[in-house]
């Protein structure tokens, strides 16, 4: 399966539709990246949703960013803090 | 003779090949072997699985080339070489019959035509004018060629029209507007030219002209003025590709046989590229500046392929089978997002069009007392609870809401306390006898539940307490004690399921009002800190999201015997908020990281084609 990586902000509702959701791979991730199954349908939900294509090297560095960004957040808590949630774990990109 | 209509009542359609969603848009197809530019393609080949092109200027060592490719839908592969290597040609026909004609880089303009049979190339007739970066369309036997350029620079434009027969072209109708880099489609007798460059003066034109065996008439004229663009399809329905419109852009229109209308944009911009297609239904565009070797795809499916509603029947005349339409498989969409993303949410509850959303933190370290709303496609504020609370358990519905136990932020400490909505403000309720947090509820205000969980000492414990509207009592404990865990239910015919028993369950276990069993059926993803649809029975809720050992995206159904897998939720999240029930639930907030996204989530009802079957 091909993949296309993109920049979308979540508009909420009508975002992603539930028949979109069927037609097509699709996973999203911090910083606003969404990995994308390089289909008809796919590409038209990037289209539709001003997604800006990135190369998947430079959508992994905005999701590394994003988590850097985040876990040095969640270190910066007191440990009883950590308790109540989990610290932002690494992604690497379809 | 009785027919089906008279049998049954209703005629059955007949479509070559499943109805699909109406869209148009663009797909990656396969690489060409050959990056090149200024290339030719069969203008007339149909669909995506037949495409052909020859020459252009190849991919350094740069240079005119000879060398044909075609195409089977996914891939390329080598047919024979033209005669004479040219680019800035023109092709028409299709892959097993077609034609390339004109072309060169001046002085060296081409007039050779070349007719090819689906593996090699014979010499047809000469061009009476020879030129380059000229239009082309029609088939082997009955091609056009329009416009073009004799003259580098400046260039010199040309209007002239040559129709060939097979074997020799003879003149046809000159074009109003002069022009080279053009594109075109259609056949000999009812042709289109449009866009491309009028230097002199320098620039698009946005002209269309439609041919009709004899002369040009103006057509609409297209959204956006445009040169070295690529075009195919028919004069009825032309699609115009890319090209350069001060820039080199992605932008494509579509003509209907009187105007142009946007449609769905190439997946990355692209000028002096070639494209094939009978109609603008589906076309191929191939290769362009930069000596790509991109082809893209495009379809453009709406009217009849939109007869994809539940219910509809249809006969398959390719695959000689009668289909209907079903309901698909569940799904999940976005809803409306929350005001503030937030996770570890102390209560959450209601159903996909009524729900709540209370406390949480974000990071770094804000933490909410405030409630949020959702009606079904947005959120608004609610009333607050007394202070920043998170990882209560909770239950109810909009109006009749419950919460207890909490993580409460400032001072730091685990509570007691439980709270009661009213759809708009919170009242305190009875106190838990066991302080808790992370703890799983069902049932409703007046009615409910609150099982397992951690204690002030981080230990995860079993017990249940059941809530009457006033105050707790003791309930039947868990078979297996866990924190973190979904459920769903009612007070006497309950569920809980997943969470940690310090580590991940995937345990399934009932209540029956007095006492907890385990049922034999597990989850197939073993998690904990997911979510689920609350307001579902003991035998029909859906479980979503949470943490596996990492955070997950799974959703589960469960039909009160077993859990199923169903689609994933868009993106991975734990300590979310869920409400709703099996058939309808939704999915708020979470983390990591924090994040304000709804996603609703919808058992039935998204479109998905079966076949009849006998048995």
């Amino acid at each position: 399966m091909a993949y296309k990586y993109c920049v979308a902000v979540n508009s909420g509702k009508g975002f992603i539709n539930a028949r979109e959701r069927m037609e097509f791979y699709l996973s999203g991730h911090p910083g606003d990246v969404w990995v994308v199954e390089d289909n008809l349908y796919g590409n038209a939900w990037i289209e539709r949703n001003n997604g800006v294509v990135k190369t998947k090297e430079n959508a992994q560095a905005i999701v590394d960013a994003e988590i850097t960004a985040a876990q040095s957040a969640y270190d910066a808590l007191l440990e009883e803090q950590k308790l109540t949630r989990p610290r932002p774990e690494s992604v690497v990109l379809t | 003779m009785s027919t089906y209509k008279g049998i049954k009542g209703f005629k059955v359609q007949s479509f070559a090949a499943d109805p699909v969603p109406a869209v148009a848009g663009w797909a990656s197809g396969g690489n060409m072997s050959l990056g090149r530019r200024e290339l030719g393609a069969a203008n007339q080949a149909p669909g995506h699985s037949a495409g052909l092109v020859f020459g252009g200027y190849k991919t350094p060592p740069t240079g005119p080339t000879n060398a044909t490719e075609e195409y089977n839908g996914t891939s390329w592969t080598s047919g024979g070489n033209m005669t004479t290597s040219r680019q800035r040609l023109a092709g028409a026909g299709t892959q097993t019959a077609g034609l390339a004609f004109g072309g060169g880089y001046p002085p060296t303009n081409h007039a050779e035509t070349e007719e090819y049979d689906g593996s090699s190339w014979t010499n047809g007739g000469n061009l009476g004018t020879a030129r380059g970066r000229l239009g082309g369309s029609g088939i082997q036997t009955a091609g056009l060629a329009f416009g073009g350029s004799t003259v580098a620079e400046p260039p010199s434009k040309t209007n002239a029209t040559e129709e060939y027969d097979g074997s020799s072209w003879t003149a046809g109708g000159a074009l109003s507007v002069p022009r080279f880099m053009l594109g075109g489609g259609g056949t000999q007798t009812a042709g289109i030219a449009f866009g491309g460059n009028t230097n002199p003066p320098p620039g698009g034109t946005n002209s269309t002209e439609e041919y009709g065996g004899t002369s040009w008439t103006s057509g609409g004229n297209l959204g956006t003025a445009r040169y070295l663009l690529s075009g195919a399809g028919s004069q009825d329905a032309a699609i115009a590709i890319g090209g350069n419109d001060g820039s080199e852009t992605a932008a494509c229109e579509l003509y209907d046989g009187s105007s142009w209308s946007t449609t769905a944009s190439l997946s990355s911009a692209a000028s002096y590229a070639a494209a094939s297609g009978s109609t603008n239904e589906q076309a191929l565009n191939m290769g362009g500046n930069a000596y790509k070797t991109a082809t893209e795809e495009f379809s453009n499916f709406a009217e009849p392929n939109v007869f994809r509603n539940i219910g509809d029947t249809f006969y398959n005349t390719t695959e000689k089978k009668f289909k209907f339409v079903a309901e698909g498989p569940a799904s999940w969409a976005t809803g409306g997002s929350l005001s503030d993303a937030r996770y570890g949410l102390w209560a959450s509850f209601g159903l996909q069009t009524a729900a709540v959303a209370c406390g949480g933190a974000d990071s770094p370290n804000e933490f909410f007392a405030t409630t949020e709303e959702y009606d079904g496609s947005s959120w608004t504020s609610g009333g607050n609870i007394p202070t920043a609370l998170g990882s209560g358990g909770s239950l109810g519905t909009l109006t009749a809401g419950f919460g207890a136990g909490a993580y409460r932020f400032s001072p730091a400490a685990k509570i007691a306390n439980s709270y009661e909505y009213d759809g708009s403000s919170w009242t305190s309720g009875g106190s838990l006898s066991t302080t808790r947090i992370n703890s799983a509820g069902f049932g409703t205000q007046t009615a409910g539940a609150i099982s397992g969980g951690t204690n002030p000492g981080n230990t995860v414990i079993g017990n249940t307490e059941e809530y009457d509207g006033s105050s707790f009592s003791s309930g039947g404990s868990l078979a297996t004690s866990v924190r973190n865990g979904g459920s769903a239910g009612t007070q006497t015919s309950g569920i809980v399921f997943g969470g940690s028993t310090g580590s991940v369950s995937a345990v399934t276990q009932t209540y029956d009002g007095s006492s907890f069993s385990s049922n034999p059926a597990s989850m197939n993803t073993a998690r904990t800190s997911l979510k689920s649809g609350l307001n579902g029975t003991q035998t029909s809720t859906v479980a979503f999201g949470g943490n596996t050992g990492s955070q997950s995206n799974a959703t589960e159904d469960w039909d009160g015997t077993s859990w199923t897998t169903s689609t994933a939720l868009p993106a991975t999240v734990q300590s979310h908020g869920g409400a709703g029930t099996g058939a309808a639930a939704l999915s708020f907030g979470g983390t990591s990281p924090d994040t304000a996204a709804t996603y609703e989530y919808t058992f039935a009802g998204t479109a998905a084609i079966e076949t009849v079957t006998t048995s």
